[in-house]
């Protein structure tokens, strides 16, 4: 696991190899150590916790703005708000 | 989680351990002979072929005797004493006690025989006993769940309701 | 609420499945309220096995195959397979072992206490709290720092295929030569739906939880981490579809005392689904979601499977497993050695980030 500080505003989480449920909570934690406004990328490849990675967002508020898949990985963008 | 939320999350598992290490500690004695507790601690016993054999030998004896009713009570109760993990001499005991009209006690030897072997509810079985079993269990509760309404039961017959439901949970069938 | 669409409607479908097989199957031949159960199919396999004496549990349930191949089958198919190994193995394998310790204490894994309830057996609400707490605590855990470790592709990617390939071969071969594995003729292992019946409810429920990622203590997880509903209303629908078929088949009877295959001592109903429901979230998923995460390729689930079945041979030998006079004093100690263990793993695996 990856926790790291891009630039100013964006920061990186990795989470590859994780499975359930751990990029979630990673993921969770992260978002409550970043400033509203700032940006965290997210990488893991464990299907199921995209849905529910998704759903946390949306009820907590922030906003996914962008989601790629690389050969199995995934690597969303997530704006906290 | 803070260092506080830490600790207090610490003494609240040492606690639920405490807590269910206490269930260990002996509670009352059981009044009855055979109890739930007793049922559930119950274990079947192997046997080397020489006791097998002594065994087999006392059992026929016993059979015959039950049958002439003669110092019947007494032989059993060397029998239990003897091979607690046999559910033959449970089952025996509870035939016995059926005939001489001790239904609550005659339950609960069935219950102790179902226990160590559940062939006794078994249809295909030759040891099949269910249709008699089934009976005893629903007059035995019937009873004292009539005397309950009517004016309470000892922790005796409290034992015994727990013990007729354990033939009812059996006799439903599922999984072991 | 929204209608949920593509993997939520994969999820209900799963749920759906699960209820009505776990019902129908009990109908057509399996134990009483046990039509789904991995625990009680686990100790079945280890009897078959002859790893425990009890032939009365000694059955290879084609539904136990089922599952793991039908997962493994669709996860291939769909490229899905991809063998990941690295955790720690042998506290996954401890864990398992626990998983069925705790299981057989209650008398069914976490599936079987749905389709306890859908049954009317209100004895399993204590399980379920039980279980509910157990994924909290696991969950206050996980967030506290605790690293489990991550998986990698190991460097050789058969070793994900071993555990079901073991089980396509086992199944096979109990079929080619009748007598290798041991049937018991009495009690559970003579209670059994048709195998052609068994396995392919196996095998379509293995698929379609593959496909969903379906696990009982995930839907608490997930509701208690995210909010996040979408596996909960999967086993909403597990509980609704088996009280449907339950109730038309005239099975479904409300009561506390006298249900199959349960006892009604709530403390330990409820202690020991805590213990469960600790150990699958470190071990990442409920029992029946281990069989499809190693049908997935996953190495770790493999393990946490292999620990599942010395579990189920051990509580037979030593008398770990509840009978319906209720717990073993053996059972009531193997439970708290499993919570002890769960929280050494606890304990000794934190990480702060």
């Amino acid at each position: 696991m990856k926790f790291e500080k891009i630039n100013e505003g964006n920061y990186l989480l990795d989470v590859k190899g994780y499975v359930c449920p751990h990029p979630q909570i990673y993921t969770k934690k992260a978002l409550e150590r970043i400033e509203p406004g700032d940006i965290l990328q997210v990488i893991f490849d464990n299907p199921s916790s995209g849905e529910s990675i998704s759903t946390m967002c949306e009820n907590f508020g922030d906003e996914i703005i962008e989601k790629k898949k690389e050969d199995g990985q995934f690597i969303w963008n997530i704006q906290k708000s | 989680m803070t260092k506080n939320a830490d600790r207090i999350a610490e003494i609240a598992i040492v606690a639920l351990l405490v807590f269910l290490g206490a269930q260990f500690l002996p509670s009352r004695t059981p009044t009855t002979e055979i109890s739930i507790n007793t049922l559930a601690g119950a274990r079947v016993k192997s046997m080397d072929p020489v006791e097998s054999a002594y065994f087999k030998k006392e059992l026929t004896q016993a059979r015959l005797v039950v049958d002439g009713d003669s110092d019947a009570a007494e032989i059993l109760e060397k029998l239990k004493k003897k091979y607690p993990g046999r559910h033959e001499v449970w089952a025996l005991s509870a035939r016995f006690l059926e005939t001489v009209g001790k239904n609550q006690e005659a339950l609960s030897h069935y219950a102790r025989a179902v226990r160590l072997n559940s062939d006794y509810l078994e249809k295909d079985s030759p040891i099949f006993l269910g249709h008699r079993i089934k009976s005893l269990t629903n007059n035995v509760l019937e009873d004292l769940i009539l005397k309950k309404r009517k004016s309470g039961l000892s922790p005796e017959e409290v034992e015994y309701v727990k013990i007729a439901y354990f033939l009812r949970r059996r006799l439903a069938g599922g999984c072991e | 609420m929204k209608w949920p669409k593509g993997d939520g409607l994969l999820i209900m479908a799963s749920g759906l499945a699960l209820g009505f097989f776990g019902a129908a199957l009990a109908y057509w031949g399996n134990p009483a309220n046990s039509g789904i159960c991995i625990s009680c199919f686990t100790e079945n396999l280890a009897g078959a096995l002859g790893l425990h004496p009890n032939t009365r549990m000694a059955y290879l349930r084609p539904e136990l195959v089922g599952f793991i191949a039908g997962a493994f089958l669709v996860a291939l198919a769909g490229k899905e397979f991809r063998p990941r190994a690295g955790r720690l193995p042998v506290q996954g394998f401890i864990l398992g072992v626990f998983l069925i310790v705790g299981s057989s204490v209650f008398m069914g894994c976490p599936i079987k206490i749905i389709l306890r309830l859908g049954a009317g057996d209100m004895t399993a609400l204590a399980g379920l709290g039980g279980l509910a707490a157990g994924v909290f605590i696991g969950i206050r855990f996980l967030r506290s720092g605790l690293d489990l470790g991550n998986e990698t592709a190991p460097s050789a990617p058969f070793q994900g295929a071993i555990v079901p390939l073991i089980f396509i071969a086992l199944f096979i071969l109990s079929l080619a030569i009748p007598g290798l594995l041991i049937r018991g003729e009495t009690g559970p292992a003579a209670h059994a739906a048709p195998v052609a019946i068994s396995l392919s409810a196996g095998l379509l429920i293995g698929a379609l939880a593959q496909r969903s990622r379906f696990c009982v203590t995930g839907s608490f997880s997930n509701l208690f981490l995210a909010r996040d509903m979408s596996l909960m209303r999967g086993l909403l629908i597990l509980l609704v579809s088996a009280t449907a078929v339950n109730i038309y088949l005239g099975i479904f009877r409300m009561g506390m005392l006298d249900q199959p295959g349960s006892h009604p001592d709530y403390l330990w109903n409820g202690t020991s689904m805590l213990l469960v429901g600790f150990a699958s979230v470190l071990a990442g998923g409920c029992p029946f979601r281990q069989l499809v995460l190693a049908g997935e390729g996953l190495v770790d689930a493999s393990v946490v499977i292999v620990g599942m079945v010395v579990g189920g041979s051990i509580v037979h030998l030593w008398q770990i497993t509840s009978t319906a006079a209720g717990p073993t004093p053996a059972g009531k100690v193997a439970v708290l050695l499993g919570l002890i263990y769960c929280f050494a793993v606890v304990r000794f695996n934190r990480r702060e980030s």
